[in-house]
């Protein structure tokens, strides 16, 4: 946002998002002269970015003098989508200071004015805030793992993305984690009020545009505010977790910024593999297990949702890429799963090896009505590398059936599920064989749950 | 009109002075000093390159852009070497657009290194694989090769190639170029020359014969020579080197990724010397269990098979026929002579294993095998 002026408005009928106030005075003693007496520019600027909806909160504040009577602030704006409902002003510290109305012009779009009745001539402070479109956040986590797989540094990013038409310069970033709810859209909102359809459909082409086609002035680039790394404070606010940044950015339309978080290093956590029937026939997942808490060097605030893109050292000053994988919102205390898919070390086979209807039941014309089926199976888990790995076995059988007995102790899950866990040696090989018992047709009913065979081994 | 096939992946390094107002000035176009690239995951190739800019003191700004290649903007990293006090502060990167801007705090003017680490598409390996057989069939002459290719848009010039089994290789690896490089090498592999059969379960050949394929079986372990890493999957080609007559060429096959301990096969052609009749001499219902209309609703079915396999070499092979039956309660057991050895691997895979002694002069070694399966309490809808 600037001040209206010729100068900073370049390249006519290119894609240029415009805020501009303008300050006007109407002198108690002369009320059809309309005089521009100030120019006023941003002091601070925040914005909050929510990532569940498409709404950013933005809040600055400017120093403008008032002369005693009415004043009016026009605020106009092009190419960018701005709730015209959620324009408000608020005068901390000026008590001489009233809002009195709010006029949305006739046959003029994107244009609010604001009557401001001053007691004296004032030099006060004005907030800012509304709604607009267009700003995205998102976490990004990467991961450096030490050669031994044992340990890994974390380096915490937090995302915002800029396509509101837009710059925001020495801002503030807050970023919200939560599910809000909307009655409407902003977009919504600021197309049907404010822009045309023929407007909007320029905005969006010109959202596509691929530069920010005019610059705020280098001024804000002022060395004295960045900071060497960001602390990312995060607060509860109701149900929802607020996450702001520390220091100001620069982020223009078009783009995105990409602000790190204080690394922690040598965070441990727990190699394994996850095996589980239901998914990708069985074939073993590598996953790092670890906890949001102290002892993992976390647990001082929530992770947001988001991407987490692990690499190793590869023992010679290198690095290896092991994937990338999306894990959950993580609360405090709540385990961190990062599965980064097959490494084709750990091998799994699952094998029906035996069947048998030892009862069949007849009705009275003879025909076959009912029977249970006993099946053996052999779950096979190899693992080929050269240490002990602990595995996550999950087994699922469709339909109703009872387990009969298992060689190793098993824990149910659901009445379909089974799970062990088991570390297994190098080199070794781990069989389990699962007897279980179905019905059919007459012989259904009245099954009995699966019985565990014990709990969790670990 | 076509892009010319040019990239450029640049590094420019712009400081902001500490106070008043600037724009972006030009200091440095720092050259690689390093440039590694890990095909350790075979799936996504990671570059890595070392180049050391100038900084200033104050905060610098530091654009990264690329052309024409296919260049994972997220994965893109800037890590500081050696100094605790010089940090990223944020990374700026457009919507749309090849490029990145660092910010980078620097408490003093300093030529720092830094690693600049990535995803880079277009860097595809292809692993193969070659086997020559000696006479006795029994080892071979091991040879892995991996066929790196870059269709990147890149030229990866001086470069620090580490892929598994290659450990770590200095090439210069142009766009559109490629190279086919040994990866390891075993001079006496040992190897399982196998006689395999797969019949069709309802289709008896009889008098025409069953299908046997040669197929050569190794194992991915240390004391073969391998068994450090898992082989990856690729294309085997198998030659035999007659006496001072030069190379044959066998046959050649896909072998699937092999981990450390497991073994792998390749199917090369069909055995001629070797023969199997496989006929079906019975199959009838017991103990059928019939409603009042006489219709049989449950039985137990005996099949049995016939094995008549003759060999025309003259040394013992050993044959493997794997029997796929349907699912239900069977056993299955054999009658005749010979070596017969059975063992089940699922309830639709049997396998059953026959040692044939070798051809006596012109006339060739006959066994004949009865394999009897009983199924018990089928149902008519099982058929």
């Amino acid at each position: 946002m600037t001040a209206h002026s010729p100068n900073w408005r370049k390249g006519a009928g290119v894609a240029a998002a415009v805020m501009a106030a303008t300050m006007l005075a109407f002198p108690p003693a002369a009320p059809a002269r309309i005089d521009l007496v100030t120019l006023p520019g941003r002091d601070a600027t925040m914005i909050t970015v929510y990532n569940s909806e498409d709404i950013t909160l933005v809040r600055e504040q400017r120093t403008l003098s008032f002369s005693e009577g009415r004043n009016q602030i026009q605020f106009s704006w092009a190419n960018t989508l701005i709730d015209p409902t959620s324009l408000r002003l608020e005068f901390p510290g000026s008590s001489n200071l009233t809002m009195v109305e709010a006029v949305h012009p006739p046959n003029v779009s994107d244009l609010v004015m604001c009557n401001i009745d001053a007691t004296g001539d004032t030099v006060g402070e004005v907030e800012i805030s509304y709604f607009i479109s267009g700003l995205t956040w998102s976490a990004r986590y990467h991961v450096h793992v030490n050669e031994d797989e044992t340990a890994f540094d974390l380096q915490q990013y937090t995302t915002v993305k800029n396509d509101s038409g837009e710059d925001f310069d020495n801002t503030s970033v807050r970023v919200v984690v939560g599910e809000i709810n909307l009655v409407e859209k902003i977009a919504d909102l600021a197309r049907r009020g404010i822009l045309k359809e023929d407007a909007m459909r320029r905005v969006l082409r010109e959202r596509a545009a691929p530069e920010a086609l005019f610059a705020m002035d280098m001024a804000a680039m002022e060395p004295s505010t960045r900071r060497e790394a960001r602390e990312i404070v995060q607060q509860a606010i109701s149900e929802y977790k607020l996450y702001t940044v520390d220091g100001e950015v620069d982020i223009r339309n078009g783009w995105g910024q990409r602000l790190p978080s204080r690394p922690i290093g040598e965070i441990p956590f727990d190699l394994s593999y996850e095996i589980d029937t239901r998914n990708a026939g069985g074939t073993p997942m590598k996953v790092y297990r670890l906890r949001n808490t102290t002892a993992h060097e976390l647990g001082i605030d929530a992770l947001p949702e988001g991407e987490w893109y692990v690499v190793a050292e590869d023992g010679r000053e290198g690095l290896r890429y092991e994937g990338s994988t999306r894990h959950d919102y993580v609360p405090v205390g709540d385990d961190i799963e990062l599965n980064l898919g097959p490494d084709g070390l750990v091998l799994f086979e699952q094998r029906l090896m035996d069947q048998k209807r030892p009862d069949i039941e007849f009705d009275n014309d003879g025909n076959p009505v009912g029977w249970t089926l006993e099946e053996v199976h052999h779950l096979e888990v190899r693992n080929t590398r050269d240490q002990t790995v602990p595995v996550k076995l999950t087994f699922n059988k469709p339909g109703s059936w009872e387990l009969i007995s298992s060689s190793m102790d098993a824990q149910a899950i659901d009445q379909r599920t089974l799970r062990w866990e088991m570390d297994i040696p190098a080199t070794e090989t781990v069989t389990i064989e699962l007897k279980t018992l179905s019905r059919h047709g007459t012989k259904q009913g009245n099954e009995p749950p699966i019985r565990p065979m014990g709990g969790p081994q670990r | 009109m076509k892009a010319p096939l040019v990239s450029t992946l640049l590094l420019l390094a712009a400081s902001l002075p500490v106070t008043g107002l600037a724009r972006t000035q030009l200091v440095t176009l720092p050259e690689r000093t390093l440039l590694i690239t890990s095909l350790e995951n075979a799936a996504q190739p990671l570059l890595m390159e070392e180049r050391t800019l100038s900084l200033q003191e104050g905060t610098n700004q530091i654009n990264f852009t690329w052309q024409n290649v296919d260049i994972h903007p997220e994965s893109v990293e800037l890590q500081v070497v050696g100094a605790d006090d010089i940090r990223v502060i944020s990374t700026g990167f457009p919507s749309r657009g090849n490029s990145l801007t660092w910010e980078v705090y620097s408490p003093r003017d300093i030529a720092q290194p830094v690693r600049v680490s990535y995803l880079l598409n277009g860097i595809t390996q292809v692993t193969s694989y070659e086997l020559h057989l000696g006479s006795s069939e029994t080892e071979g002459e091991f040879r892995q090769y991996i066929l790196i290719s870059n269709v990147s848009g890149e030229d990866l010039v001086d470069a620090v190639i580490r892929a598994p089994f290659l450990g770590e290789i200095d090439r210069s690896l142009r766009n559109r170029e490629s190279r086919r490089l040994l990866a390891k090498s075993v001079d006496a592999l040992p190897l399982e020359k196998l006689f395999v059969s797969n019949p069709s379960w309802h289709h008896h050949a009889g008098e025409d014969g069953e299908t046997i394929s040669m197929v050569y079986e190794l194992s991915n372990i240390a004391s073969a020579g391998l068994g450090e890493a898992r082989l990856p999957a690729g294309k085997i080609r198998v030659f035999a080197t007659p006496d001072g007559d030069g190379s044959v060429f066998l046959g050649e096959d896909n072998i699937t990724a092999t981990a450390p301990g497991e073994s792998a096969s390749a199917r090369l052609g069909v055995v001629s010397d070797v023969v199997l009749e496989r006929s079906k001499m019975r199959d009838r219902q017991t103990n059928q269990r019939r409603n009042p209309r006489q219709q049989v609703v449950v039985f137990d079915q005996e099949i049995q098979l016939r094995y008549t396999l003759k060999n025309f070499k003259d040394e013992p092979v050993t044959i493997r026929v794997h029997e796929r039956p349907p699912s239900g309660e069977w056993e299955a057991t054999t009658s005749g002579h010979g070596d017969v050895r059975l063992e089940r691997l699922s309830i639709n895979e049997l396998v059953v294993e026959i040692d044939l002694p070798a051809a006596v002069g012109e006339d060739p070694a006959e066994v004949v095998i009865d394999l009897d399966f009983l199924f018990r309490n089928r149902l008519q809808s099982d058929r």
